[in-house]
């Protein structure tokens, strides 16, 4: 039985990657954009994970850390004329210490407290974006030229869907990575129980720091990614309800989990699309998703589907 | 003269949030849940008034009352169907129902009453304003305050003093022990919830005279309630109460003084600065735990 | 270990495959269903449907839904009934983007028309320009639309920055008031207004006290405040008709009255809904007839909206769309021949030549002009109702 599990499994596995590697070829252009952005949302996810899911502090902020990757990317594109191999590194690291800098506060702070602070950064980034006029464009929006590296521009919908497949294949291999080793540990264990922790001799506070840095370095890169693809960024996008549609999609997939980051992110940008057709009430089904999805899933939809792989 | 009307004005609107607040952290406190739906269940029985009083003639009163009713209602409902369900689970899957909930509810309200601004009025909308040393002072945000202090006696005294509120107390406490002592955990909840809905029922039907009604009307007042709570510390009513009122006072101060455009961003700033100096709010007490 | 990873990499992947086929399946059951209907005239249309701007988004696809009823119902233009296909974008500029993309590609639509929003359309020039897709008269008022002008976007809205020109020549010219403070939303929509002012009072060294204010907020004590320490006697205000009732009752409270005014959307019967008295005397610039005018083609869009949409009301917003709507439907009225193309639809925009829907100043495109909405009026606010105190002139 477990054999033949195992071959169904591998089977499946085999199918999704060609589905996953060969989209472009035969999806039109509006859902290769969909799967885009999936895979955009999906680092999103993964980099917040580590944050909310392992090291357990939550943070209404994080559309903060989304716009600082947007804006340092577009910014470096458009005004430095960087390639994207340069550009996006660059605001993750700029991200990261922002990040390292806005951990500082929020060491002694929990739950809503933890919360709020993190909802004044985000504010505070995003007021930052619209009064800096000169250099970001302000409430007017900035475009995006199209990513470059030497000769080669990516300019079209297929081009930027593989350059995000291959940064979400490289993020999830490199947060499997890191959730194994002892940092990853380490910030479970600051989630469990931070006296315990102190008392084995973890640094709660470095942990607390790099949680923050590593997750405002993934969202950071999203960020890089998704001004490149929808090519015009505006500060009115990267407000609370995007914060707060991170935080949702995390704990939608599954806290604590990687597939569950990257299940949240399909689920948070597919779920529209499916109900889109429904005549005045997207708002109304989605907002039920999310109850019934919770009553009905304690672990996330990567518990349920974990529960439904066990029980085949 | 200029810099006492600012006050004045901000102690009117953090009225509001003091209001949301007092909603908040009530069923906070008693079931240690952060009720993201609040705003939207009280724009919700605000409406249901309102709706009431337009089909029937009715008094003023008796719509009120029967909103209030409906907001006590809606909050042991979604304690029961939503909450209950939940309990035992991370604090995360309650706080992402409780969101999926307000979007529901503000949703249906759309879909039922329409988007449009309508006037909610009050015994005080013909009101004057209050003439004292020159400062002109809104009546309306007045009763506002004086409601919101008599409630917290009020639910102070219910949280003290009656069967009810022990258990209430108890429950939230220690709820293995609780239920030793014969405690109904799901009695107490619901009654939290009740009580909760009811406050955020009473701040519905004080804001929608003031702010208009609409199905936005309690959109950004919940994040300000939020804000001001922890500004003022969660442990207790007063607190929250104190937190809200000082909200609207320096956001008016920090926009006259220091900048229009930048005042919000830096009130965060301030709330960061506050918390870092008490993580648990102005008047929160640390609470020290047994490990 | 290793393959312990590769089977959790092995599942992610069967959950997004299972999805994608989902998708992918649903997908094409949704274009079979709109091939069907291949004879209709797609039309597009994006705005905040949801959101604290739900009542514009939706007021705007309202007068787009009424007058396409009223045409379908006299058999649709060259004997083909006008489909229009809304999408919400809840103001985030993104969301819009996205909508447009999905407008295009899926329902195939050969028109975007009255998007509503500031920043949403802007957000869409990149787009439309590259797709070729005419973006019609949106509810927008951002000087980006039509400056340079782009050859498939066309206004009728009179940008909020020459709309306030034409407000501060008033002020200045007419009301003879030199101290005036903006009261405007901290966003590019208010920023615009606020540059429109400065041009003319910079100009004259008249000095302009600038209070801006976050989108959606309750408090408003402090700026009403800082407008009368500033002791003006004036107020612009660029907001949301309900934002300025909240406006204009903070004054009121505190026994302070001084002269409002603001753009067109300030002229809606909504103002005197929620700010009763407290609105009587104010002025707003007029881009449209005001709802209470007497000519027929107002009270026959007033009726339209009654009966095709009885439970909604006729607002300035729904307005602006159904005139949108009318001047789409001429345009296509005059292309010859049975084809129906963006290129087609451009053509006969850009020789659109004095066209006069009734609801507002006649409309003037040219290849090198798409704004079309070049006459404005000032409306002032008299027992309950907007009247013109100007005569309809051309905009300098």
């Amino acid at each position: 039985m477990a054999d033949a599990k195992k071959h169904t499994g591998r089977a499946v596995v085999v199918l999704v990657g060609l589905v996953v590697l060969t989209a472009p070829f035969w999806m039109s252009g509006y859902p290769v954009y969909v799967l885009s952005l999936v895979g955009i949302f999906g680092l999103v996810a993964i980099g917040l994970n580590f944050l909310t899911g392992y090291a357990g502090q939550i943070s209404l902020g994080h559309a903060g850390f989304f716009a600082i990757g947007a804006y340092t990317t577009a910014l470096l594109t458009k005004k430095a004329g960087l390639p994207f191999v340069l550009s996006l590194p660059l605001a993750g690291v700029f991200a990261t210490a922002v990040g390292a800098v806005a951990a500082l506060p929020a060491l002694r702070l929990k739950n809503l407290y933890l919360a709020i602070a993190t909802l004044g950064f985000g504010v505070v980034v995003q007021k930052l974006l619209f009064e800096w006029q000169s250099l970001t464009g302000g409430g007017a929006g900035l475009e995006v030229p199209a990513p470059r590296l030497g000769p080669i521009v990516l300019s079209t919908a297929g081009h930027m869907y593989y350059l995000i497949l291959a940064v979400v294949i490289l993020g999830t291999w490199a947060a499997l990575n890191i959730a194994r080793t002892g940092s990853g540990r380490a910030m479970v264990m600051v989630r469990e129980s931070e006296v315990a922790a102190g008392c084995l001799g973890i640094s709660v506070a470095k942990y607390k720091v790099i949680a923050f840095s590593l997750s405002g370095f993934y969202t950071a890169i999203a960020g890089g990614l998704y001004c490149y693809l929808v090519r015009y960024i505006n500060p009115e996008s990267f407000n609370i309800h995007m914060s707060i549609t991170f935080l949702s999609m995390i704990v939608i997939g599954g806290l604590g989990t990687i597939p569950g980051s990257l299940l949240g992110a399909v689920f948070y940008v597919l779920a529209p699309e499916l109900f889109r057709g429904i005549k005045d009430a997207p708002g109304l089904v989605f907002g039920l998703s999310l109850v019934v999805v919770m009553v009905l899933m304690p672990k996330g939809l990567w518990g349920f589907v974990g529960r439904l792989w066990r029980r085949a | 003269m200029f810099f006492f009307s600012l006050i004045i004005g901000g102690l009117a609107s953090g009225s509001l949030y003091a209001m949301v607040g007092i909603a908040i952290v009530l069923v906070l406190q008693a079931s240690d849940i952060p009720n993201f739906a609040q705003g939207e269940m009280a724009m919700f029985s605000t409406f249901v008034g309102y709706w009431i009083l337009q089909q029937y003639n009715v008094s003023w009163w008796s719509a009120v009352l029967l909103s209030l009713l409906f907001a006590a209602v809606l909050g042991v409902a979604v304690q029961q169907l939503v909450i209950r369900p939940l309990l035992g689970r991370p604090t995360m899957n309650l706080v992402i129902a409780t969101l999926g909930l307000n979007i529901v509810l503000h949703s249906l309200a759309g879909m039922i009453w329409g988007n449009e601004t309508h006037i909610f009025p009050s015994p005080l909308s013909d009101a004057l304003p209050l003439n004292v040393a020159g400062l002109t002072i809104p009546p309306m945000n007045v009763f506002i305050i004086l409601v919101g202090v008599a409630l917290i006696l009020c639910l102070t005294f219910i949280i003290r003093k009656t069967r009810a509120g022990i258990a209430l107390r108890a429950a939230s406490q220690n709820q293995a022990v609780a239920r030793l002592m014969g405690i109904s955990i799901n009695r107490a909840f619901a009654v939290a919830w009740g009580l909760g809905g009811l406050a955020g029922g009473i701040a519905g039907v004080l804001v929608a005279p003031v702010l208009f009604l609409d199905t936005n009307m309690m959109g950004l007042l919940l994040i300000k309630g939020f804000a001001g709570g922890v500004l003022g510390g969660l442990n207790s009513l007063g607190g929250v109460f104190a937190g809200g009122l000082f909200l609207g006072v320096i956001e008016n101060l920090m926009g006259a003084y220091i900048s229009g455009s930048f005042g919000e961003a830096l009130v965060f700033l301030l709330i960061i600065g506050v918390l870092i100096v008490a993580p648990e709010g102005v008047f929160g007490r640390v609470r020290t735990r047994k490990v | 270990m290793r393959f312990k990873s590769g089977r959790r990499f092995a599942s992610i992947c069967l959950t997004v495959c299972a999805t994608l086929a989902l998708l992918t399946v649903l997908g094409s059951a949704i274009a079979v269903r709109n091939a069907s209907a291949a004879d209709t005239i797609k039309v597009g249309y994006v705005g905040p449907l949801s959101g604290s701007l739900s009542l514009l988004g939706q007021s705007v696809r309202d007068g787009i839904l009424v007058y396409f009823a009223h045409v379908n119902g006299m058999g649709g233009v060259k004997g083909r009934p006008l489909e229009l296909i809304a999408e919400d974008d809840g103001y985030d500029p993104m969301r819009t983007v996205a909508a447009t993309k999905k407008l295009m590609e899926h329902d195939k639509i050969i028109t975007l028309l009255s998007p509503a929003g500031t920043p949403s359309t802007v957000a869409l020039l990149p787009l439309v320009n590259e797709n070729k897709l005419p973006m019609l008269f949106p509810y927008a008022f951002s000087h980006a639309l039509t400056n340079p002008t782009k050859p498939y976007v066309f206004t009728t809205l009179t940008e909020v920055r020459v709309q306030m020109h034409v407000l501060a020549d008033y002020i200045v010219g007419t009301l003879k008031q030199r101290k005036v403070a903006a009261i405007y939303q901290n966003d590019d929509f208010g920023h615009d207004a606020v540059t429109g002012l400065e041009d003319r009072f910079d100009a004259l060294k008249i000095p302009l006290t600038k209070l801006p204010f976050d989108r959606g907020t309750t408090n408003f004590s402090g700026i009403v405040a800082q407008a009368r320490k500033a002791d003006v006697e004036h107020v612009v205000f660029l907001g949301i008709p309900r934002d300025a009732a909240l406006v204009m009752r903070e004054a009121s409270n505190m026994g302070w009255r001084p002269q409002f005014s603001g753009h067109n959307a300030l002229g809606d019967p909504q103002t005197f809904k929620l700010a009763g008295q407290l609105a009587e005397g104010a002025i707003a610039v007029a881009v449209m007839e005001p709802l209470d005018s007497a000519r027929p083609q107002v009270q026959e869009f007033l009726a339209h909206q009654k009966k095709y949409l009885p439970k909604t009301s006729p607002t300035t917003y729904s307005m602006h769309s159904y005139n949108a709507a009318k001047i789409f439907v001429e345009a296509l009225s005059r292309i010859k021949g049975k084809e129906i193309t963006a290129d087609a639809i451009v053509g006969a925009l850009d020789t659109m030549r004095n066209f006069d829907t009734g609801l507002m100043g006649p409309i003037n495109f040219s290849k090198d002009q798409h704004a079309g909405g070049l006459y404005n009026a000032i409306v002032k606010a008299k027992d309950g109702k907007w009247h013109l105190v100007t005569p309809w002139t051309k905009a300098k």
